[in-house]
């Protein structure tokens, strides 16, 4: 309990340094909302055209694109400090953490704030309100029970790339190029039925880098279309432990790859 | 006349030499971050893999949508954003915000090339790097996406020239953002938000004749969609005869406006400077 009193304590800190700066805060919410948004953008603005894609109308691709949003958000905010990693290790700072009596990463995850995640909340609550008014879906106690586990299941997906990546720069390797390649896979691929692309990349989305089950799979299921699923309807249901499986794997490499951690000598 | 002001001409091109070495080193600067610039493809060449997926999945059946056939989509799609990413050089922005945060921008002020100029030397340099860059990657964009040749040998023509018009707005446009170091000392948020407001604007997304109607009214009277589309759906024959002829005209009133707001932006900008000086 003290190691949670504590990771929320270095959290408000972060915060309040964060606020000091206004017009930056402001222009990073909005930068936020623009860039989780212009995804969408896109799709209503191709939907004016054509029907559907892959099947999937407008309130249904919206419905998917904001449970990627939500389970994009609940990874980022508490997790994106991950990001600078190898910065940290670059600069020495590493060094302090270890001597501190609470585990490295969770004083890894609290030693900023970005402000921009903020807008990528705003952006995943709004579209959620939109689209849940724009498909079918029957609020029942499971089916909220279930888009509450797969957005928790989404998040871990998504963290255990994120994780992956950064256990690499504890070998003196810099991170940057390579997290930022996967942030965009998952927004990229994330955004749109996996199905459209292809049978083999569908395979490979799902199995080796977790990112249909972040969202494809979970609206699958919420709007009913598991048939055109290249998994069984009850292994589509069990999808968001994938994500579970895979982000409790990349932790325990995370932590192996720590012992190997060498002080850059600051 | 004496000797030493006859070794050096006079002339709106005494300054060349300058310019020139300012290009070869961002030449040089490019070649020694080409990690970075690699990352940056790497996307690019992504998002088109991407968006042929999604386009075709679009088109599904249909073989032609609004009388373009999806093979025509996929080659504008493909050229587009490879076109549009070589020339969104947000590097020159940064480096510009530098020289104002950290006041060395008295230096390149003081020296007697023009400060405008010395700054489109910088994107100059710049955009010829991304430009081989993605020469470069061609072939893993061909697999990728979908290469195709131009409709005609005059669509080509059209779309040579279009380009360097295009190539001279992109310019102008990233020289105003950076510009903006003047007024704000961050660029880091607005630039992105330019970057992703500006290639949607400008079709690099969806060809324009695929935006609803008061959506391309609005990028029609916007300058972006002069840097992409325009030349874009030239080399696909899309844009051909007197329409392409029209819209070459829209680029160069583009240019004179843009070039104009340069020199007012620059202007007062000046007048900061002394104002900050003291």
């Amino acid at each position: 309990m003290g190691s949670m009193r504590m990771t929320f304590l270095l959290y408000r800190a972060a915060v309040r340094g964060e606020m000091q700066y206004r017009l930056n805060f402001v222009m990073l919410l909005a930068l936020g909302l623009v860039y989780q948004g212009s995804g969408i953008a896109f799709v209503w603005t191709v939907l004016r055209t054509f029907d559907t894609i892959a099947g999937w109308n407008f309130g249904e691709l919206a419905f998917l694109y904001s449970l990627r949003l939500m389970a994009h958000a609940v990874w980022v905010v508490p997790f994106h400090q991950l990001v600078s990693m190898d910065t940290t290790i670059r600069e020495g700072r590493f060094d302090r953490y270890l001597v501190r009596p609470l585990n490295p990463f969770l004083q890894i995850i609290t030693s900023r704030f970005r402000m921009n995640v903020i807008g990528d909340v705003m952006a995943a609550v709004i579209l959620f309100t939109i689209a849940v008014n724009l498909v079918d879906i029957d609020f029942s106690p499971l089916s909220v029970a279930y888009l509450v586990l797969a957005v928790v299941g989404g998040a871990l997906a998504e963290g255990a790339a994120a994780v992956v990546v950064s256990s690499l720069s504890f070998r003196s390797v810099q991170t940057w190029a390579a997290s930022q390649l996967v942030d965009n896979i998952y927004l990229m691929f994330g955004s749109y039925p996996t199905r459209v692309f292809g049978g083999a990349l569908t395979w490979g989305l799902t199995w080796v880098l977790p990112v249909a089950v972040v969202a494809y799979i979970p609206s699958s299921v919420l709007l009913d279309k598991t048939d055109s699923l290249h998994l069984s309807a009850p292994a589509a249901v069990a999808a968001p432990l994938i994500g579970v499986l895979w982000f409790g794997a990349a932790y325990k490499w995370w932590r192996v790859r720590m012992r190997g951690y060498q002080s850059v000598g600051a | 006349m004496n000797a030493g002001q006859a070794t050096c001409s006079d002339g709106p091109l005494r300054n060349l030499p300058a310019y020139l070495q300012i290009v070869r080193g961002r030449l040089r600067i490019a070649m020694t971050y080409r990690q970075n610039a690699l990352f940056m493809l790497a996307v690019v060449i992504l998002q088109i893999f991407i968006l042929r997926k999604v386009w075709t999945a679009l088109y599904g059946e249909a073989g032609v949508v609004n009388g373009v056939a999806l093979a025509d989509v996929l080659v504008y799609l493909t050229i587009a954003n490879l076109q549009s990413w070589a020339m969104q050089d947000l590097a020159v922005g940064s480096y510009l915000y530098s020289l104002v945060r950290e006041g060395r921008i008295a230096f390149d002020i003081l020296r007697p090339a023009g400060f405008v100029p010395q700054m489109l030397a910088h994107l100059v340099g710049g955009t010829l790097s991304m430009v081989l860059f993605a020469t470069a990657a061609l072939p893993l964009v061909a697999l990728v996406g979908t290469l195709g040749p131009p409709a005609s040998s005059a669509a080509f023509g059209y779309w040579l020239l279009s380009l360097f018009f295009a190539f001279g707005i992109s310019m102008l446009l990233n020289l105003i953002v950076g510009l903006g170091a003047f007024w704000t000392t961050e660029i880091g948020a607005f630039g992105m938000l330019f970057t992703l407001v500006s290639q949607f604007l400008a079709g690099a997304l969806i060809p324009l004749y695929f935006f609803p109607d008061w959506l391309r009214t609005v990028a029609e009277l916007l300058p972006f969609q002069a840097t992409t589309f325009t030349p874009v759906a030239m080399y696909g024959g899309q844009l051909a005869g007197s329409e392409a002829v029209q819209a070459i005209g829209i680029q160069l009133l583009w240019i004179v406006l843009l070039a104009g707001a340069v020199r007012l932006i620059w202007s007062r900008a000046l007048h900061r400077i002394v104002v900050q000086g003291g």
